[in-house]
Order: C-alpha cells, then structure tokens, then sequence
C-alpha cells in the first residue's frame, strides 16, 4: 500500500458541472429541472408526470433499468436529471438487499450494506460523469428544528449523502417566499450551498414565462462561464506565486526585498505572506512608518 | 485583540449548540473559554497534528507510512495531489479584531486543508466558519478538504483511508458573514476573556 503524493496540476476548463437542486416537495423541483439543457429525466420518485414541462422520461423501477446505461443511451442528450437522489438511493437498497439478502435487515441495510450503497452510488455517479453530460440532482429538503430555526438538509439517506455533497460541483435550494420561487447557491447559517457562479438569490420564472423553458440552462451556463473565468484567474495567480517563490530564493537583503513589495501587494495575500516569510529569515522587520523592511534593531539585555 | 479561527469556530459551535443526544449536558461559557484559553489537545487532535507534520514535510512519491511526534500513520493505496506552498500563516483585520488562521498548502487563489477523522461527516465541514475565513484570509476562490479517515490500531498507531475531497467556494455575502461572525466573537470575548490580548 502506498500514497502517492503529487505536485499539483494544471487547473483544467469546465465543460461539465454537477449541481444538485433541493427542496421542499411540491415547489416544482423536477419542473426546473426540465428546464435543463436537452434534458434527460430519470425517474426514480414516480412524480415526472406532475412536471408542468415534461420532457423525456424514463421511469425507474428497478435498478437494472439504469445499472445498463450507455453513452449511446445518452448521446441525444445533454443533461442527465436523477429525480430524486434521496429516491435511487432507495431503490438501489431495494437491489442490493435483493442480491445479497445478509446486507439487508428488516428492509434495512446493515452496516456492510450500507458500505455496498455509498460504493455503487458513487460509481453510478462516476458512470453519468463520465459521459460528459451535465448531471442534475434532485433531493428533497429535511427541515431540522434548532431552537427557532429552522435547519435545511439534503433529505438523503446515511453516507451516500456524503457521496452528493463531494459530488457537487454547484447546489442550490428551491424555496418560495410571498408567492415567488426562488433558486438560492449561497450557503446559509442554517441551509448549505455551493455558489461558484457568485449567483445572487434568481427569482424562477411563472412557468408560463418564455423565460421558464431555458432557465436552468442559463444557471448552468452561468456557472460554467464563472468556472472557466476563474480557471483563468487560478492561472495567473498560480505563475506569480511560483515567480515569488523561485524569485525570493535568490533575495538576500532588505534592497531587495523592498524591490519586491509593491509587486506583492498587487499579487494578493499569498505573496505579501511569502515576501514577509523570506524577510523574516533575512532577520528584517516591517517598518509601518516607513513603510518599508529594514535590519530589526536588538533590544538592549 | 487577536483571534484564530478554530477559536471563533468554537465560538460558533457554542452559541448554535444542540444536543447529539438525549440528556446530553450544554457546556457553558466556563467551558468555551477555557477551550479558548487553555491548550489541552485531545489524543485525536495529538494524531492528527502529527499527521499535518508528516504531511507537510512529505516529498512527491509513493510512501507507505509517515511517521511524525511518535506517531506512526499506515497509508492507504491512494492519489494526493499537493501544492508547494505549505503551512501558510494569514490575518485580516474585523473592525476590532485581527483574526489569524494557517492553512495547510495553497495554490493560486485555492486553500487546502487536510482533516483527519473518526468519521466521514461532510455537513460538520460544510456547516462550520472556517472555510469561510480562509477564503477571505486569503483573498481565495475555492477551498478543498482532503479528509482522512483514521483509526488506531495500535497505540500511537494509525490505519488512514484514503483521502476524501471536499469543496466549497466563495459566494457574495461572505466576507460579510466573515465581519458580523467576528464582531460577535469580538463582544463574546471583551466580556469573557478580559484579560487576554490574545485570545488564541
């Protein structure tokens, strides 16, 4: 057994997102979710046929209906939507106790069992992954009571919802509030979120808005573009940090560091800290009224 | 007055606190401030500080166990991928309060952090402030867990699992979080921990 530590890599451009999409039942989730780019629905939770925009379906039943899927069953699509996830996990249970009944104890899974679930739950997400389609995953929302608060969780069962949270690359949460549904990616004290578009709160359009058809498209989209950007800007901060690194190396006094501070400063908190860092060897301190390093001065004994 | 970040952690840990189970008995503000106060690191913690030795100073290539503190870590058949910059130190000033927090690597406008634990709990992670403050220490776009789960096996010995990565990214409104979140702690503290410049 070994651990393999590598440098790391290159940031990579997004062309593929995970985003999961929770709330309350009955607010419209799986009908967002149609609003997708080319979706594909499966539909573990029997409820796509509530969906004011129903697109194409396919009711699960049983896991071998998806335990088979193949990039050609996909290739019209780009958008695949699990509807809900809290739903497949449960019918994965179904299967997995099926085939081994000693994982299984009065329709529950035993600790091994629930070890098979998070397993083949996470495979499962790794085989839509790799199909190169956006994935969409819907879960309901437990509301947990603290105190006057109310606490918004992923309604998913045992450690699988684990697999979901690292899985997700954006979340957000569907709610309503004076008759206006909201879509929400920042995370809250009592509600959890990804927000890596930097997506204020967006209002979801009437149904019966044009708008509607194309909305989560556009949030995905949205989102993507914001990852790319930043993806851009990890770069650029990437090569400065490595210029101070390789740089300071070869800096020897306090002329040399103080060539160096405005650079930092433009550079961000990183590379004022590895400016400061190597200064502090050089045994110079940040003289605030001169705004500069200098030689520290030794206090008399 | 300065604060670390583990210290408002546990601050916020505090004032949301609810019971894991039944009968389970709330601490106090006694005992809030001398975890604040007092350094009195659990076996767990002593572990996972050792681990964070051995990692920080590992080199690229395949090992088969760290050894850090007395410690002794049996790795798992595992990828890890780690930037150069290792333990770095950052602060930012909230009105009153500095507050500090060292981060385990960075890379660009990415914060790393490795966590060992019993227990696999993402939400624990997700709910807590400090991803939150190292974005903002740091001036950071996305923060990265690389969790680790440890069990002894022997004393001083440690099975670990492979890594398990989480993330979680800068959203609007965080820094404000970050400021409102400080000055609360900043009250908290000028009542309780008078006398300490450094409430770290």
């Amino acid at each position: 057994m070994a651990l393999k530590i590598t440098r790391a890599s290159d940031p990579i451009t997004v062309e593929r997102l995970n985003t999961v999409i929770y709330g309350p039942p009955g607010l419209g989730k799986s009908s967002l979710a149609f609003t997708a780019d080319t979706p594909l629905l499966l539909d573990f939770d029997n409820g796509s046929h509530r969906a004011a925009n129903r697109k194409d379906t396919v009711r699960i039943a049983d896991w071998s209906d998806v335990a088979g899927i193949t990039a050609d069953d996909l290739a019209p699509f780009n958008t695949v939507i699990v509807d809900t996830a809290g739903r497949a996990l449960d019918i994965l249970t179904a299967d997995i106790i099926r085939a081994n009944p000693k994982h299984g104890r009065g329709g529950a899974l035993t600790l091994q069992g629930y070890g098979e679930l998070k397993s083949r739950f996470t495979s499962f997400l790794k085989l839509l992954n790799s199909f190169g389609k956006d994935v969409v995953l819907i879960a309901h929302m437990d509301e947990q009571r603290n105190g006057d608060e109310l606490i918004e969780r992923l309604d998913v069962q045992g450690g699988s919802k684990g697999e979901i949270y690292k899985a997700a690359d954006a979340m957000g949460r569907l709610v309503i509030a004076n008759g206006q549904r909201r879509l929400l990616f920042s995370p809250t004290d009592a509600a959890f979120g990804k927000n890596p578009g930097q997506l204020p709160p967006l209002d979801v359009p009437n149904f019966s808005d044009p708008a509607f058809d194309t909305f989560l498209a556009s949030v995905i989209a949205q989102i993507k573009e914001r990852l790319n950007a930043l993806t851009e800007e990890q770069r650029e901060a990437v090569a400065e940090q490595k210029w101070f690194r390789e740089t300071l190396e070869h800096v020897s006094d306090a002329d040399g560091i103080n060539s160096l501070l405005d650079r930092a400063t433009a550079g961000g908190t990183v590379c004022k800290a590895m400016l400061h860092k190597r200064a502090t060897e050089l045994g110079l301190a940040f003289d605030k009224s001169a705004g500069e390093y200098a030689a520290q001065h030794q206090e008399a004994a | 007055m300065l604060a670390r970040v583990s210290n408002i952690e546990a601050y916020r840990q505090w004032v949301n606190w609810t019971p894991l189970f039944d009968g389970q008995e709330e601490p106090t503000v006694e005992d809030l401030v001398r975890f604040i106060t007092v350094d009195e690191p659990s076996e767990a913690m002593k572990a996972g500080t050792a681990f964070h030795a051995a990692l920080e100073l590992a080199q690229d290539g395949e090992h088969d166990t760290f050894e850090a503190n007395g410690y002794r870590f049996i790795l798992p058949d595992a990828e890890l991928s780690l930037p150069s910059i290792r333990e770095m130190r950052a602060y930012r000033k909230y009105g009153g309060l500095t507050v500090t927090g060292q981060v385990d690597a960075v890379e660009g406008k990415l914060v790393v952090d490795h966590k060992t634990t019993g227990r696999f709990d993402p939400e624990r992670y997700l709910d807590g402030c400090q991803w939150k403050f190292y974005l903002d220490l740091f001036g950071a776009d996305e923060f990265r867990w690389n969790i680790f789960v440890i069990k002894e096996v022997e004393p001083q010995v440690y099975r670990v699992s492979p890594p398990q990565t989480l993330t979680a990214y800068r959203y609007p409104g965080l820094h404000d979080y970050c400021a409102n979140l400080a000055a609360q702690y900043l009250d908290f503290a000028c009542e309780h921990i008078p006398s300490r410049k450094e409430a770290a």
